[in-house]
């Protein structure tokens, strides 16, 4: 065999080689677009927690909004490629971490520990044990305990002692909190985005099969079922009796919480004056009696709730993929050029005045090129901000004119 | 959004949605027939492009000899091969233009399908973008359906079948147009590579969106299609060697190769 033959045998193995190795052991993805969450944050007993975009679980103290402890660190084992490769990587969180009040024993004595939990991109849920301001390294509980393909997109809910949440398998669960022991799941047939909503003893939860559905929380039993036009990936607000929701097919309802017979919709049909131009994406909000509608179009749809008549088309700059959060009369807003590009990132927050015609502020501006989808969430009058960069920025809406403030770069919390 | 995606990506993506409308809700059949329109929408320019790479095959007995002749006057060897394939018509400039031309095409349509078949959050809030807010039929359709066939067209086959299918039409599609070459070192090389793309295409698969696979298997289909209507079946008459007369002596093969026009 001459030099040139070995040659090219060799460079032709080894491009076998690398191209065996490389899409057995690694997820060999088209897209550009990196898998990377949105958790936000939220305030139990005086303790903020939120989780990093890198699979941590951090807690703050809002106070002084100083770093409580250390993060605990979430990683997901999976298998993937033709041999079935074992890959450790940081989980990704789109749920908001919830966490229990601080527990009381039998006497009713306050005990110093609270329970966090967190839905991951795993698909699985786990409970931490926070005790004496210090986060456990290690989860208490998780459920399931075995590994599974789905995720978790949706936000978790704590409600009396039992965690609701839905996976991208279709499947909604109840499980007890203390332990989280299963108590129900009710298969729905359809991929699950969204986050349960709980009214009394009824769970509403919208997929993407076009339908939100009412389940009894007691038994996960179906107890009505309302067809929209497109799927649904927004959670639903309910608010005196009425679940409000958006679609992708950019239409908005108000529906009857006990019978699932629709109220009104928005816009009426195709040839109303006003159009949404994109998907109902996040979250809307209620605020003196008008439902704000967040589109990915930019604009957030003022409606009265009673009439879904439009009482002010609100234009802001760009895309609306995180929640708002209303403090007081004022929402506080954040849009995101929607590019995965960095270089075109750029993120722009109002403040609407409620009280005041709906007015919006001159746009507060992120001094770095980010993106925000994550959900806003405030504790007093500071708005938290949780970026595509894992940067935790703060609004003082005391002193609405100051710039955000960069509060820490989650990721490299240790 | 850059003009690339204004131009090219945002039309291809909306166009793909609203076909899989009318094709029974069916993204994978609209990537099919896609991938079908845009291969013969280009088949005038694939077609010049064949012809000089058969021009080319053609030419390397006589480009042999002439490394045999001149092998050691490189300039004159140079010349010799360049005044040859100029007079064959295997060498013509247009034909890399046709190639640089159909560049842009294979890649938004590939960029296209890993989009439209977005499966994770992120992937389906950047395709909310490219969406087109005056055709109101795109928006009831996301997220599209993914399946087909057995196939999960969002998530990669792990049946086995597409690759296998990928590794069988890329190896017939380069088997056609491979000349059996009389330089030992040659043969063996080209049949190396004979196995080793479409190898490489089918370790791939089994990591990609099946979506994509598809892709790659219908243009496949479609090139093996349009090679034999340009030059027969090629490299693959000569599959099993020469057939035995009644004497038991082997006969010359059945197909002699197409005369072919010049690449213009």
């Amino acid at each position: 065999m001459n030099i040139k033959r070995k040659l090219v045998l060799i460079i032709s193995l080894a491009a076998l080689t690398g191209a065996l190795l490389l899409s057995s052991c690694s997820p060999l993805g088209c897209a550009t677009v990196i898998s990377r969450g949105w958790p936000g944050g939220t305030l139990v007993d005086g303790t903020l927690f939120v989780a990093s975009m890198n699979g941590k679980l951090i807690a703050i103290n809002p106070t002084d909004n100083t770093q409580i402890g250390s993060p605990a660190q979430l990683t997901n084992t999976a298998t993937s490629g033709i041999f079935s490769c074992s890959t450790s990587a940081n989980l990704v969180f789109y749920a908001t971490p919830v966490a229990s009040s601080l527990k009381t024993d039998a006497d009713n004595n306050t005990l110093n520990y609270q329970m966090v939990y967190i839905g991951g991109g795993d698909g699985r849920v786990y409970a931490y044990k926070f005790e004496n301001n210090t986060m456990s390294q290690d989860y208490s509980f998780v459920y399931p305990r075995q590994t599974t393909t789905t995720s978790i997109v949706g936000n978790i809910i704590l409600d009396n002692d039992t965690i609701y949440y839905a996976n991208s398998a279709g499947y909604v669960f109840a499980l007890n909190a203390e332990d989280l022991s299963l108590k129900w799941s009710q298969k729905i047939n359809s991929k699950i985005w969204s986050a349960p909503t709980v009214d009394g003893n009824t769970l509403y939860i919208g997929c993407f099969n076009k339908t939100l559905y009412a389940l009894n929380t007691t038994d996960g039993s179906i107890k009505w079922q309302f067809l929209a036009d497109g799927a649904i990936n927004s959670t639903s607000v309910v608010d005196n009796g009425t679940v409000y929701i958006g679609d992708y097919n950019r239409a908005f309802y108000a529906v009857d919480a006990a019978t699932g017979a629709l109220k009104w919709k928005f816009p009426l049909d195709a040839n109303s004056t006003v159009i949404p131009k994109n998907f109902f994406w996040a979250e809307p909000v209620i605020a003196n009696g008008v439902i704000y509608a967040p589109n990915l179009d930019g604009h957030i749809y003022a409606l009265d709730t009673a009439t879904g008549k439009l009482v002010k088309d609100i234009q802001l700059s760009y895309s609306i993929s995180s929640s708002p959060v209303v403090v007081g009369d004022k929402i506080v807003v954040a849009t995101s050029v929607a590019s995965y590009a960095e270089s075109k990132q750029k993120v722009d927050i109002y403040i609407i005045d409620t009280a005041n015609n709906n007015s919006i502020s001159v746009p507060l501006e992120l001094p770095l090129h980010e993106a925000v989808n994550a959900p806003l969430f405030a504790v007093g009058n500071i708005v938290y901000l949780h970026t595509y960069k894992d940067n935790l920025y703060t609004i003082n809406l005391a002193a609405p004119q100051t710039q955000p403030a960069l509060l820490f770069n989650l990721s490299t919390l240790k | 959004m850059d003009p690339w995606e204004i131009v090219i990506l945002r039309p291809m993506i909306n166009v793909l949605i609203v076909g899989s409308k009318y094709l029974f809700n069916s993204p994978g059949l609209a990537i099919i027939i896609f991938t079908i329109l845009i291969r013969l929408i280009l088949y005038p320019l694939t077609k010049k492009q064949l012809i000089a790479q058969k021009k080319m095959q053609e030419m390397q007995p006589k480009l042999q000899e002439l490394q045999k002749k001149y092998g050691k006057d490189k300039q004159r060897m140079a010349q010799e091969q360049s005044a040859l394939l100029k007079e064959s018509g295997a060498m013509n400039l247009g034909c890399l233009v046709t190639q640089f031309i159909q560049m842009p095409i294979w890649i938004a349509l590939y960029q296209s399908i890993t989009r439209i078949l977005a499966t994770g959050p992120e992937e389906l809030l950047n395709l909310s973008r490219y969406l087109y807010p005056s055709w109101h039929i795109v928006f009831p359709m996301i997220p599209l359906n993914s399946y087909f066939l057995w196939l999960n067209l969002g998530l990669p086959d792990t049946s086995f079948i597409m690759p296998i299918l990928v590794f069988a039409t890329m190896w017939v599609q380069q088997k056609m147009v491979t000349q059996p070459s009389t330089d030992p070192q040659q043969q063996a090389q080209s049949q190396m590579m004979l196995i080793l793309m479409p190898a490489m295409f089918a370790i791939i698969t089994l990591s990609v969106p099946s979506g994509l696979a598809l892709y790659w298997f219908a243009g496949n289909v479609i090139t093996i299609i349009m090679q034999y209507f340009v030059f027969g079946w090629g490299g693959l008459s000569n599959l099993f060697g020469p057939k035995p007369d009644n004497k038991g002596k082997p006969s010359k093969p059945s197909t002699e190769p197409k005369k072919l026009p010049a690449a213009k």
